[in-house]
């Protein structure tokens, strides 16, 4: 490619697939789930699960209700689990009561230190990726919600096997559920027009008519993170054509050929 | 950058196979029909013709949905744009790996701010309209479910599971090229005194997102185990220029006097 820059490289960048928070669109019903998740937060609940299927932005949910309320209150994002026992209690020592602890700390010692550091308010911690987490820790988690000491917010990432989970051994204990579900077409269309709009880039979100929108929802099943990477992928080869055959280019809306030119590069359809 | 023409060339053959089946199908029921019409035991029979066609076509209509799949493969192929400072291989085992040490990294981005070319006053409104219709399909958190059921032990993190779910992990990071898992990999391997995989899941994980703290140290921590000390010291002394990681700075102390080994 020549040094010269396509008016398709700054689209073709907002679909870059990062989670961060300056990144956040509001989406129908993900911003309704993120509103009650908000207020779910602020009850006196002790725990509070939050899960779907790949790619349907509980991270980025996660990251956004950490971002909102951190200047408000004691709340921390784990995006890693801890799944060593020891470290797990040790970094909510320090992360909620600033206590640093030399050697291993158990559930037993933890409680103890938290007893004597009474604070007014329930610290929140968000958990992410919590189906990683060996059962016996999920367990002194709970036991650790039960008792007041922290809230805990949980996102379990949801497969078939993990569906089970998510619906007896978390729901029959529960508080309180959440499931974010795969994007519909519409949503899928709102979603890569406001990402675009939100960079300025006016003429490329209308070329996302709900056509195009439909079949770009059939190829990644409602996912966004495989739609960042479809859209991605289309901007890359509309990229291509501005640069080596521009008179090829349709500027005003994205065709079928394009889009399925661009699920054959990313995979995401078998040829 | 994908070879476009190459690309074209894959698009029409993926075009060609889809309806090619659908087109044979078509032949075949053509040449099916004056055939079932002609042997039939009572040709003027109208309606059981009409039922045989339907029947073909449907299975025909279920042909062509089928070669419309969607495997999870694959991850764009993006151009990594580098300036920051990364991690490099630096152990020839590496290369006899099965995950691929050259994973696509969509992740960076380059720091410089993309400027506003457009000017948004002029003919540039936006068409869209802001679609917020409350859908109806919210899924309502359900409080307070009954505890009475038995308790549900299910033990999703037997001593036999965890090779299935490090499986599980390695696809989706595979597929996701999450930083996370990757790092939770990486640590999961430390701790499991597998040392090269944990210096490859932490060289992994710094590729995809170099200012994730903990790939350094257990990057440096695994060189120290595979018997690479010096390897370790330098590596982390530059990861200490560029950071000031206090975390780095306390293991490289340890590293040299001899406390971790
Ligand atoms: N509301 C949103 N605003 C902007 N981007 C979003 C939003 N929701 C999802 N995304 C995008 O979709 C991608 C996938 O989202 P995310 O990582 O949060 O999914 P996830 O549900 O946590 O997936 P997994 O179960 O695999 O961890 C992110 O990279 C992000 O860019
Ligand atoms: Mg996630």
């Amino acid at each position: 490619m020549s040094n010269s820059v396509s008016i398709y490289e700054k689209p073709k960048m907002v679909f870059l697939d990062t989670v961060d928070v300056k990144n956040y669109v509001n989406i129908d019903r993900a911003s309704t789930l993120y509103q009650s998740l908000k207020e779910s937060v602020q009850k006196p609940l002790k725990m509070i699960l939050l899960f779907g299927k790949p790619g349907t932005g509980k991270s980025m949910l996660l990251l956004k209700l950490h971002s909102d309320l951190s200047d408000k209150q004691k709340i921390y994002l784990y995006s890693t689990p801890l799944i060593d026992e020891s470290e797990f209690f040790k970094s909510l020592a320090t992360d909620l009561f600033h206590v640093r602890y030399e050697g291993a700390l158990n559930f037993t010692q933890f409680v103890k230190i938290a007893k004597s550091c009474k604070s007014q308010s329930v610290p929140i911690i968000l958990l992410d990726e919590a189906q990683l987490y060996p059962s016996e820790l999920m367990e002194k988690i709970r036991l650790l919600s039960d008792s007041r000491i922290v809230k805990f917010v949980i996102v379990l990432h949801k497969t078939e096997k993990e569906d089970l989970i998510a619906k007896e051994h978390f729901q029959t204990r529960i508080w309180e559920s959440i499931e974010l579900e795969n994007a519909s077409s519409n949503e899928i269309k709102a979603y890569i027009q406001k990402k675009l709009m939100k960079e300025n880039c006016f003429d490329s979100a209308n070329m996302f008519t709900d056509k195009a929108a439909n079949l770009i929802h059939k190829i990644t099943n409602g996912n966004y993170r495989d739609t960042n990477k479809l859209v991605h992928s289309v901007f890359e080869i509309y990229e291509w054509y501005d640069m080596n055959q521009p008179y090829k280019l349709n500027r005003v809306m994205i065709p079928h050929k394009i889009i399925e030119m661009a699920a054959i590069a990313t995979g995401l359809i078998n040829a | 950058m994908h070879d476009i023409q190459e690309l074209e060339r894959r698009w029409i053959k993926y075009k060609i196979k889809s309806y090619s089946l659908f087109i044979t199908l078509l032949i075949f029921v053509i040449v099916l029909i004056p055939f079932v019409v002609f042997f039939s035991p009572n040709p003027l029979h109208v309606s059981e013709k009409n039922t045989t066609s339907v029947i073909v076509k449907n299975s025909v209509l279920k042909e062509q949905n089928k070669t419309i799949q969607i495997p999870k493969v694959n991850t764009t192929q993006i151009k990594q744009t580098d300036e920051k400072l990364f991690l490099q291989p630096s152990l020839s085992f590496i290369d006899n790996m099965d995950t691929p040490l050259s994973i696509n990294v969509p992740k960076p981005i380059p720091e410089t701010k993309i400027q506003n070319t457009i000017d948004t006053k002029t003919k540039y409104t936006p068409q869209i309209k802001a679609s917020v219709q409350p859908s109806k399909t919210i899924v309502k958190p359900n409080t307070a479910i009954e505890q009475k059921s038995k308790k549900i032990d299910i033990q999703t993190h037997n001593v036999d599971n965890v090779d299935e779910d490090m499986q599980d992990v390695i696809q989706r990071f595979k597929k996701t090229n999450n930083p996370t898992l990757g790092l939770f990999l990486a640590k999961k391997y430390y701790d499991m005194k597998q040392y090269d995989l944990a210096y490859n899941y932490a060289l992994l994980t710094n590729q995809l997102d170099s200012k994730v703290d903990m790939s350094w140290i257990i990057f440096s921590k695994s060189l120290v185990k595979l018997g690479q000390k010096d390897k370790a010291i330098s590596t982390l002394k530059s990861y200490i220029n560029n950071s000031h990681s206090k975390q780095a700075i306390s293991l490289l102390d340890e590293i040299e006097t001899g406390r971790f080994k």
